[in-house]
């Protein structure tokens, strides 16, 4: 079976993470709990997994339960140590990856789980809410921002509201300007494309193109103006171990494949 | 000798010390421990004029909104992850029938300590830079004293009564999870009151023999009520899995509601709150078979 958007985004997000880091795994983020597992069960075992404030030895597992629930007291059985949500909000500034969602995504990496519209009391649609991202993202070493959906309807010129502060308005000193501690988002993933931010403007580029994505199709998809590179890359596909691994241990109901 | 007192009390004992208009704090993680028994006691009794103030929710939240018991609503979070990524209610309804107050985890668990730390208001950094300071008038900006950027701080938030979901208790009211504790701890310590439902109430011996893991001592329990299968249709640590096929009868339910046909709603109020007339009435309309299929091992 050929690879999927879903599995690359997966394979890209698994090779971010470094043998030793702290990571939490958030709420409804099935693919980036996917790239995290698979780091785990390759190059990174000696990585610091946080589940639902569970710290979890998930290394020898056979395969996962779900990608889809983390709330869920079934990853209770992997814990080594549990730890509040105090606790885990103070340690916030150890953690060296996390993710964040966004039903808006803007042009310098701002993005928006509040909700659509002008007027707070009257929302065209209203989201789900911040969870941990604000506090989350303010703090944490770096952090990489998902969607499934690579529409202008997401990624658009500027959030209606913030839910957290990527870049800001941009330029390398933004977070810095703002007092903001946390090295700020690295990656955009979506399922045509990895973004990151160029150097001096922290404005959104396009770094690899995720096939059968083009970058027509992806300029026409993107509410804003993306800056591309002259020359972009590849990113390199998958090894065998690690589609082997992704499919048979950490995604075995095939949710990236669309099956589940 | 002088003896000391149960706080053991009945469900409908413990919901009659929640008035209309009290400001609540929901314990649990979205579809994990959720106080689902007192909250559905507060259903069945069409509780109104709530401030609920919550952990991240999963649809208890969504469901007191639907039977129009919030005016305000402090939460990170509603929905149920991959079952529901936000509750149809909470998504139409919100600054239409209550309000809402915005927050992220860090910024609630930061007003809650402002509460029980007795400190005017603390900086928050989540806040900075993001939109929760328009949208919640709890949270403002300040210069910072020591010469940085200007900061966001949050006022205390004040909780009347909070309602917690825990694996175990004993009599005295010393209360166990046996696994995560969440924001419960934050919202016991900022509550006025404190109840506190189990599934299992263990003796003192019990309590004692492993006192690491009391997490809620009983100085922060003021009452305790047992009820087994309590957090269901959530999910109960070292209990039971969520039930994903009742948390579908009813976003299934609330849809058609909003899209007008208003039956399947009012079907899934009578047969789950109303005509249960106590919480085994409704464990007995859920059905044992059901409940005795959501084992952890699945």
């Amino acid at each position: 079976m050929p690879v999927t958007a879903q599995e690359l985004m997966a394979v890209f997000m698994s090779r971010q993470v470094n043998n030793g880091d702290y990571i939490s795994v958030g709420t409804n983020l099935p693919v980036p709990t996917a790239g995290v597992l698979l780091a785990h069960l390759t190059h990174a075992p000696d990585a610091k997994l946080n589940i639902l404030s569970y710290f979890t030895n998930l290394t020898d597992i056979d395969r996962f339960d779900d990608l889809t629930q983390i709330a869920n007291p079934r990853v209770a059985k992997w814990a080594e140590a549990v730890m509040s949500m105090e606790a885990m909000v103070n340690a916030i500034t150890r953690m060296d990856i996390c993710f964040a969602g966004g039903i808006q995504i803007d042009r310098y990496g701002n993005t928006n789980l509040i909700g659509i519209g002008s007027d707070p009391d009257n929302l065209k649609f209203r989201g789900p809410g911040s969870v941990g991202t604000s506090t989350v993202m303010a703090l944490v070493k770096k952090y990489y921002i998902f969607t499934n959906d690579h529409s202008p309807r997401t990624l658009v010129e500027k959030c209606d509201f913030r839910s957290t502060v990527g870049w800001d308005r941009g330029g390398a000193d933004a977070r810095v300007k703002l007092g903001l501690p946390g090295g700020g988002p690295q990656y955009v993933i979506t399922p045509k494309a990895i973004l990151d931010f160029a150097e001096t403007t922290k404005a959104m580029r396009l770094k690899y193109v995720l096939p059968p994505a083009s970058v027509e199709e992806i300029v026409a998809n993107t509410g804003f103006e993306l800056v591309i590179p002259g020359k972009i890359e590849e990113m390199k596909p998958p090894t065998e171990e690690e589609l082997r691994v992704l499919r048979t241990r950490v995604d075995p109901k095939g949710l990236l494949r669309g099956k589940a | 000798m002088s003896r000391r007192n149960s706080v053991v009390i009945a469900l409908e004992e413990a919901a009659a010390a929640i008035p209309d208009g009290a400001v609540i704090g929901i314990g649990g993680f979205v579809t994990t421990n959720k106080p689902m028994a007192l909250l559905r006691q507060l259903m069945r009794e069409r509780r109104k004029g709530l401030t609920v103030v919550a952990a991240p929710s999963g649809l208890e939240v969504d469901m007191m909104i639907a039977l129009g018991m919030v005016d305000k609503l402090i939460t990170p979070y509603v929905g149920a992850e991959a079952i529901s990524p936000v509750g149809p209610f909470h998504s139409k309804w919100a600054g239409r029938t209550f309000r809402v107050e915005e927050v992220d985890l860090g910024t609630l668990v930061t007003c809650l300590r402002a509460r029980f730390q007795g400190v005017p208001f603390l900086p928050v950094m989540g806040a900075v830079g993001t939109s929760l300071p328009e949208l919640n008038p709890n949270l403002k900006w300040l210069d910072d004293p020591f010469g940085g950027p200007p900061v966001v701080v949050a006022a205390p938030v004040e909780i009347d009564v909070a309602i917690i979901h825990a694996s175990q208790a004993d009599r005295y009211g010393n209360v166990q999870h046996r696994g995560a504790v969440f924001v419960d701890n934050l919202i016991a310590q900022a509550a006025n009151k404190v109840i506190v439902q189990v599934e299992k109430l263990v003796s003192n011996e019990e309590i004692r023999s492993a006192p690491t893991e009391t997490t809620l001592p009983c100085e922060f329990v003021d009452a305790v009520v047992l009820a087994p299968y309590g957090a269901h249709p959530s999910a109960s640590q070292n209990y039971y899995q969520l039930d994903e096929g009742l948390m579908k009868e009813y976003l299934r339910a609330g849809k058609s509601f909003l899209q007008g046909d208003t039956a399947p709603l009012e079907g899934f109020w009578k047969k789950y709150v109303d005509r249960p007339a106590t919480h085994c009435d409704y464990l007995a309309a859920v059905g044992l078979d059901r409940l005795f299929g959501l084992g952890l091992e699945v």
